[in-house]
């Protein structure tokens, strides 16, 4: 089966599967961010959102953000998004 | 389609509720969360995890403020509550589905001299039920032709819940139904033309008759000498006198309005007066109009306007002399005798009388026609 993120994935060399394999996020127009492989929500506000990953935490800061979906690994973040920062 | 989707809102209150939410979609997939402090928050469910979601909350110590419904899940929640209403429906579908199996109304096209009641009557008695599946058109037709002598073909039909009888009635002949009238005579004239179809004649060319004499009498004498009954017909043409009359007078008075006015009004109350203004009525000769009218719409209390106008009134002796005045008079007279006219009627004579009795002139003008009085 066609996976998009596993297509994107076979193109780049040089790098150990092993990292690749934490989390895959995407902002569409700085309008929705659908993340994949996240581990927990920490933080939730119209401001800011953050959530775990393995190995680490992301950090979303926006405006007006809402969580539009949710479940154990997914979610999908609606509003404007202005930074995404690992840590 | 957002409108349409099936979810359940809840607003909860409760510490750690990042903790919580990482705990709830273990199970559950939200579809909206949306933080409005730093203690409440919205969160939307699929319905069918509403109660799972409900039960968890509880369980870990978050108050509900609120739970709301949305999309079509809403109203089949609301539809299910109002037991009314289903009831009250589908009674109403129930019975509505079973009256129209039920014929209501007959219908009787066609008749004439047969009563449409005495029609509907019969076919009520004969009606076993009123159930469209049993009612056998064929057989209340039969029945119909039997009962009803007059009646000569007949067609019964269910049109939607209406039993529609088309009746055809048999002419019978006079000799049969033996209604025999004699001809009557309508207006004043003189007999020009007879021609005698059926019956005894009792008038004969250049008789004059009056307005309600009898032309034909409805029987005949048989070579037997038996008097016998026939229907009474013939063609008779006569000469009609139109009479138009007009009047003069030598001298007479004349009442005219001046156009001077004067109003009087009053309030009444109960038929009391209240208010009036006006005062005395300053012309000598007049007349009076007068209208009543209710002042307001309320029934509370019912003020009245009596309103009264005066007209001043003179009257004036008029004075002239027939023979002034002759032509005009005669012509009156013409005028009011062609008004008296059919259409393209043909005028055989005309001719005028003036008579003078104590100072009144009346003129009679008489046109002669010629006239079918009676016709076949």
């Amino acid at each position: 089966m066609f996976n998009f993120f596993e297509e994107i994935k076979k193109g780049v060399s040089g790098l150990q599967p092993n990292l690749l394999n934490s989390y895959n996020i995407i902002n569409i127009s700085g309008k929705i961010l659908y993340i994949e492989g996240h581990t927990g929500l920490t933080t939730l506000s119209k401001e800011m959102i953050s959530f775990k990953i393995k190995n680490g935490r992301i950090v979303v800061e926006g405006k007006n953000m809402i969580l539009q979906e949710l479940t154990d690994n997914t979610m999908k973040i609606v509003g404007e998004i202005v930074k995404v920062e690992a840590f | 389609m957002k409108k349409l989707q099936s979810r359940v809102r809840f607003k909860i209150k409760g510490l750690n509720q990042e903790r919580a939410f990482n705990k709830l979609t273990k199970d559950v997939q939200v579809l909206k969360l949306v933080r409005e402090d730093k203690h409440t928050c919205e969160i939307e469910v699929a319905p069918k995890d509403s109660k799972k979601t409900k039960k968890f909350f509880e369980s870990n110590n978050f108050e509900i403020l609120k739970i709301e419904s949305f999309g079509a899940y809403k109203w089949g929640k609301w539809f299910l509550s109002c037991y009314g209403l289903i009831f009250a429906l589908t009674l109403c579908c129930i019975g509505f589905l079973a009256q129209k199996n039920f014929i209501w109304q007959i219908r009787v096209l066609g008749n004439d001299k047969l009563e449409e009641r005495e029609i509907t009557e019969f076919i009520d008695e004969n009606l076993d039920s009123r159930f469209i599946g049993q009612i056998n058109t064929k057989q209340i037709e039969i029945l119909l032709k039997d009962r009803f002598e007059r009646i000569s073909s007949v067609s019964v039909a269910i049109v939607g819940q209406c039993l529609v009888v088309n009746i055809n009635e048999s002419v019978l002949p006079d000799e049969v139904v033996k209604d025999f009238q004699p001809i009557i005579c309508n207006e004043d004239c003189r007999i020009t033309d007879i021609e005698l179809i059926q019956g005894t004649l009792a008038v004969n060319e250049g008789d004059i008759v009056r307005k309600g004499d009898v032309l034909v009498y409805p029987y005949i004498i048989d070579s037997q000498g038996q008097k016998r009954e026939v229907k009474a017909m013939a063609k008779i043409r006569a000469d009609v006198w139109i009479i138009g009359t007009s009047e003069h007078f030598e001298s007479y008075y004349r009442t005219y309005r001046t156009g001077k006015t004067f109003e009087q009004s009053r309030i009444l109350l109960f038929g009391m007066e209240i208010y009036s203004h006006g005062g005395q009525v300053p012309f000598k000769q007049f007349e009076m109009e007068s209208k009543q009218e209710n002042l307001n719409k309320n029934n509370i209390l019912p003020f009245k306007l009596h309103k009264e106008v005066y007209y001043e009134l003179k009257t004036e002796l008029i004075e002239s002399k027939f023979e002034d005045l002759r032509d005009e008079i005669i012509e009156n007279a013409h005028q009011n005798a062609l008004q008296k006219l059919a259409e393209y009627e043909i005028i055989k004579e005309e001719n005028y009388t003036v008579n003078i009795v104590g100072g009144v002139s009346e003129v009679t003008y008489v046109i002669t026609v010629s006239r079918e009085i009676v016709g076949g």
